[in-house]
């Protein structure tokens, strides 16, 4: 297994280095350059800045330049945020939106699974009906029109929460918590049903219900350690997503995280921030699907097996 | 539902599902939704009261009246009328969306599955590279460096949602190039083009059907959301996207402006959820 | 029921119970803020920077009004000008030499004395062409400005003297008597050379200088936190030399760029002050959100400009055409609803003293327009070439333009494109006159007619529409050469007229500030350059009950 770990993560840097080389080109091709403000600024004046961020040297060497100062762990000053270098802005950024991804995951997980296992429990009733088709709408609402009706309703119709911000935790994380959640618990309520609903008709539970075992027991102990399987494949990409923040949700809530500058990075045109926020997402993307592969390991002998080979 | 496919032959499995789909209601009963709005939606010019950027300042943000069912937008715009207009680019946005990730998510797929081996394996890489690029940024340079048009959108998001499939379909031929009908073409001489489509292409329908269903509905969601940043279609175009924007960002003081649009898209995508889960029940 | 769905219930119940639970708060934010004597303030974009040489937006001066100080301020109700760091000055007969003489009070932030010399290092260092100072330009009326931004003559020739510590000299170019006025903006700010010198901060624009542990200031506020799309958050300055001005003992600024969500945070109670209204909530606006409105007109144009190098825009009568068949109050009555003025002529009434003649204002006249046209050959609008309105992604912008493209389409038969871009990308196109319409907007860094009329000066690099005219550019050189308001004015009045006569560019409406303000906020005075200072402005936290 700690073999398998390691060949994983050290195939990561060839995709790495390819995502990066990819992101530094294409953002060149966005037209304006970052300096770009209402008042102009003379000639000298952009002479001297080009030179102080070395934009006047050919791509190639720019590349270079950027590839080398990474290697050494410098991701460079942010183009828009004077002072600001991309590393620490996202030091401070991600720290948010890990927090916050996180609490959307466990709560999007008990949520979704819940509803995902509890419509394949009762498949067929009516209420196992109602739960499956409740646990859609998740994906039917954008989160811009479902963050405001819960902001409106639950920080000032009732008052229970206030209606932006980060600073009376964790209070203030569940509005913007739940927002995100939503969307990945129909996800893997989806896929929990689908899964116990397939599982639920194979010849083994039959058979342990032929012989009397109880209904709870036949879940617990066989269907959902199958069923749960999809889900985890299904988490790498989705803690991902979580972890690294949304614009949206941000934005409404008004959060520092990392998220919104995922967005306005790409849209001001600041160049190091942009491939800064592609890093973190790769590397999320690289390092979750890698714990969902072990965890799916652990859940199935047959996977762990083949990770030995 | 429990009655299972297996009775069908490989060769009837789609007839048999078209079969069983056609006796389940609820299936049946989005379908029909669907397909009713979508009728009238690319109807719009020959139904929609109004033009959707026929404008009437005077009576911006009215409430819903006899003139206009579901009132009228910040500029005097019918909504009813844009709603019509614009399902007509956001099922177009969709369908096409989905249609260009169908295309380069078998072809890959396939292509990926029937060379096999070293091939196989980088192509496969390249997807996995892919599949840890944030996609958001990538859309929104696109739309940023290259001006707007609807049919860059269409490409963009295409470009996006066609790893999953390629996945998929690559790991079905894989199976399927294995299967014995496959090797006694093979034995007889066929070609590996003609093998490709005559035996590979109609055993992969079902997935395929399956998985565009579930992308059309994850496509029309992630045009709202560039709507959201104000990327989406050229003003004064409407989509269900820039609607939902426009109408979230009033719907304390015109809720008629988030409401009917809200429930449409909201029904429309429950729908298509719901037909492409009883899709991939059927074909399991 | 069976075992699974009571399982689910209880869950919900324990859920719901646990929520509601977690609740009920007896004082709002504001309220316990406004006790401790903290502003809370809704502060739009993000700063981007705290060096007062390299703001551009209005949020981040906000922010620096409360930091630093220059040698004057403006009162915040009149915008007259009023001694600050200098406590009186002398103008030479001429109006060419300026002699200040600091306060003895005036200290930095670290307890030293604030000298002259700050000054002179201040601005020597905004006009280095080295340093890319956006605002460099508003030193152009001081002795070789100019020369030193071309690269022609040294930062040290800069027309500014420390002769000692408490007295500065400036020399101005040409007689400027609106100069004082100047002085207000950020680029004029003292600096501490030593604290810069530590960080390297001399020439270049990413030190550390600006984070809260490093700036030493010299305004009423010194900087306590800024985190990025957080807040920025001051504190009172005992060593300010008009400390007890000041009642506040902080002020939150809260980059805010979604106006819902700050509409929401002031009405749950964690504002005191928004940045700005939505103009749908103005719709419907009920009683507490009248009784919170400020509406106070500010010198801010929102205008077309016309790319002039293009045909068919070349030609005046087109041009004209397009201006005078919009109908402006139609707009600002049915969508905007924030009391804006519609604006017939291009610089906002008493900017500097300035009312606009009667001849610069657009005569609006759908038959006119429909004349023009034709005249210019395209009656009916046939063969009118599609034309694209370039604007860059807003709330505001977007149906504005759809406005104007319906009433340019019903009232003359032409059709334009629509065209949103991203900020960087709308000002590239701009520069390079990569557009035929554009959407422009003008907030004067100083109230004098001359600061709008300068971008269509033919030598300005603010000139986007490319408009080159001799007639205009002579009447705006005489009126800059002026050495009394009333001259200026009168000159500019000349230059206005012929710029709409020959409708360079289409205006469309003259801003108005709005915010939402709480009753406990107190001695908070509108202006029309929404300029702070601070003083006297406090907080009583019973102000929002006694009614």
């Amino acid at each position: 297994m700690t073999k398998y770990f390691f060949k994983r993560l050290l195939e990561a840097v060839p995709v790495f280095f390819i995502i990066l080389t990819a992101v530094f080109f294409t953002v060149r091709f966005v037209p304006g350059g970052p300096f770009d403000k209402e008042r102009p600024i003379s000639p000298e004046t952009r002479k001297a800045l080009n030179e102080y961020y070395g934009l006047d040297d050919p791509l190639w060497s720019q590349y270079a330049r950027y590839m080398s100062n990474l290697a050494k762990g410098d991701l460079g000053p942010s183009y828009k945020y004077k002072g600001w270098s991309v590393g620490e802005i996202i030091a401070q950024k991600a720290a948010v939106s890990l927090q916050l991804g996180a609490a959307a995951l466990l709560l999007s997980l008990a949520a979704g699974l819940l509803l995902g296992f509890g419509a394949a429990a009762m498949e067929g009733t009516k209420f196992g009906t109602a739960l499956s088709g409740l646990s859609l709408l998740g994906i039917c609402l954008p989160s811009f029109v479902l963050g405001p009706i819960l902001a409106l309703l639950f920080a000032l119709k009732f008052g229970f929460f206030n209606a932006m911000g980060w600073n009376d935790l964790p209070r203030d994380m569940v509005l913007p918590a739940v927002t995100l959640a939503l969307f990945y618990a129909a996800w893997i309520a989806r896929l929990a049903r689908a899964g116990a609903a397939a599982e639920k008709r194979r010849p083994y539970v039959v058979a342990a219900r032929a012989k009397g075992a109880s209904e709870a027991r036949i879940y617990f102990l066989h269907i959902l350690r199958n069923a749960i399987q999809p889900v985890i494949s299904y988490m790498g990409p989705a803690a991902a997503g979580l972890m690294t923040g949304s614009f949206v949700v941000e934005t409404i809530f008004q959060i520092p995280g990392l998220g919104r500058f995922f967005i306005s990075s790409a849209l001001d045109n600041d160049y190091t921030m942009v491939m800064g926020c592609v890093m973190v997402y790769a590397a999320f993307i690289i390092i979750f699907n890698l714990f969902a592969d072990i965890l799916l390991a652990l859940a199935n002998p047959k996977i762990a097996g083949q990770m030995r080979k | 539902m429990s009655k299972d496919l297996k009775s069908f032959g490989t060769e009837g499995r789609a007839a048999g599902a078209v079969a069983l789909l056609r006796k389940d209601a609820a299936f049946l009963s989005c379908a029909l939704f669907v397909a009713a709005v979508a009728v009238l939606c690319f109807c719009a010019p020959f139904i929609a009261p109004y033009g959707y950027d026929v404008q009437n300042l005077p009576e911006a943000v009215s409430p819903p009246s006899a003139e206009h069912w579901m009132g009228t937008d910040a500029l005097g715009r019918d909504i009813l009328s844009r709603m019509l207009y614009g399902g007509r680019i956001s099922f177009s946005v969709g369908i096409l969306a989905t249609f260009v990730s169908i295309a380069i998510g078998v072809c890959y797929g396939m292509l990926s599955g029937m060379a096999g081996g070293r091939i196989d394996a980088a192509m496969m890489r390249a997807v996995d590279v892919a599949y840890s690029f944030p996609f958001t940024i990538f859309v929104i340079l696109l739309m940023v460096a290259f001006g707007r048009s609807v049919w860059l959108i269409f490409v963009a998001i295409g470009a996006v949602e066609w790893l999953t499939m390629a996945r998929i379909v690559r790991g079905m031929t894989l199976d399927l190039k294995s299967r014995q009908f496959v090797e006694a073409s093979r034995a007889l001489g066929q070609s590996t083009a003609k093998i490709m489509l005559r035996h590979i292409l109609p055993n992969l329908t079902g997935t395929v059907l399956v998985c565009a269903a579930l992308t059309v509905p994850s496509v029309m969601l992630l045009e709202a959301f560039l709507s959201f940043l104000g990327l989406g279609v050229q003003a004064p175009l409407p989509s269900w996207g820039t609607m939902l924007k426009e109408g979230a960002e009033c719907m304390e003081d015109a809720p008629w402006m988030l409401v009917f649009p809200a429930v449409l898209f909201s029904a429309i995508l429950y729908c298509l959820n719901k037909m492409g889960e009883k899709l991939s029940e059927t074909f399991g | 029921m069976c075992w699974y769905a009571r399982a689910f219930f209880s869950a919900a119940a324990l859920a719901a119970a646990a929520l509601v639970g977690s609740c009920g708060k007896g004082e709002s934010v504001a309220e316990s803020a406004a006790r401790e004597k903290i502003l809370l303030v809704g502060n739009a974009a993000d700063p981007e920077g705290l060096d007062p040489a390299l703001i551009t937006g209005l949020g981040e001066f906000r922010i620096l009004s409360a930091l630093f100080e220059g040698l004057v301020t403006a009162d915040s109700k009149t915008l007259q000008i009023r001694p600050a760091a200098a406590k009186s000055w002398k103008i030479s007969p001429d109006g060419l030499l300026y002699t200040f003489k600091l306060d003895e009070n005036a200290r930095w932030s670290n307890g030293e004395r604030l000298k002259a010399g700050d000054f002179a290092f201040a601005w020597k260092r905004a006009v280095n062409p080295k340093l890319g100072a956006e605002y460099a330009s508003m030193f152009g009326v001081i002795k070789n400005a100019a020369d030193i931004r071309d690269g022609k003559k040294k930062p040290e020739a800069l027309g500014v003297r420390a002769v000692d510590d408490e007295t500065l000299e400036v020399i101005l170019e040409r007689p400027t008597p609106n100069f004082l006025s100047m002085l207000i903006n950020a680029v004029f700010y003292p600096l501490h050379q030593p604290t810069l010198k530590k960080f390297g901060a001399e020439q270049s624009r990413d030190s550390l200088w600006t984070r809260p542990e490093n700036m030493v200031s010299n305004g009423p506020f010194i900087l306590k936190k800024w985190s990025l799309n957080d807040l920025v958050e001051v504190s009172k300055n005992p060593l300010y030399r008009a400390a007890k001005k000041i009642a506040l003992n902080g002020i939150r600024f809260y980059p805010i760029s979604n106006v819902n969500t700050e509409d929401r945070a002031f009405r749950a109670g964690q504002l005191h002050i928004t940045d700005s209204v939505s103009p749908i909530r103005l719709k419907s606006a009920d009683e507490s959100t009248l009784r919170h409105l400020r509406n106070e007109p500010v010198f801010g144009v929102y205008y077309y400009i016309f790319n002039v190098e293009r045909a068919p825009l070349n030609d005046w009568r087109v041009r004209k055409a397009l201006s005078i068949s919009v109908d402006r109050k139609s707009i600002i009555d049915n969508f905007l609803r924030g009391g804006q003025r519609p604006a017939l002529a291009y610089i906002p009434p008493n900017c500097g003293g300035y009312i606009s003649p009667q001849e610069a204002n657009v005569k609006e006249s759908v038959a006119q327009a429909k004349k023009l046209l034709e005249d210019a050959g395209f009656g009916g609008g046939k063969n009118f070439p599609r034309l694209r309105l370039t604007y860059n992604t807003s709330e505001q912008h977007k149906p504005i333009a759809e406005a104007i493209q319906q009433m340019w389409k019903k009232n003359l038969g032409i059709e334009v494109e629509l065209y949103n871009l991203s900020w960087p990308a709308y000002l590239d196109a701009r520069q390079h006159g990569d557009f035929d319409i554009a959407r422009s907007s003008w907030f004067a860094d100083f109230p004098a007619p001359e600061n709008f009329l300068e971008n269509f000066h033919s030598k300005s690099g603010l000139n986007h529409s490319r408009y080159a005219d001799e007639v205009f550019d002579s009447a705006l050189d005489a009126s800059r050469g002026a050495p009394t308001m009333e001259e200026k004015n009168a000159l500019a009045a000349r230059a206005e007229i012929r710029l709409m006569e020959k409708a360079a560019l289409m205006p469309i409406y003259f801003y108005s500030r709005l915010n939402l303000v709480s009753e406990m906020v107190k001695n908070w005075d509108s202006n029309p350059l929404d300029y702070h200072n601070w003083h006297g402005v406090r907080l009583d936290p019973n102000g929002g009950n006694a009614k």
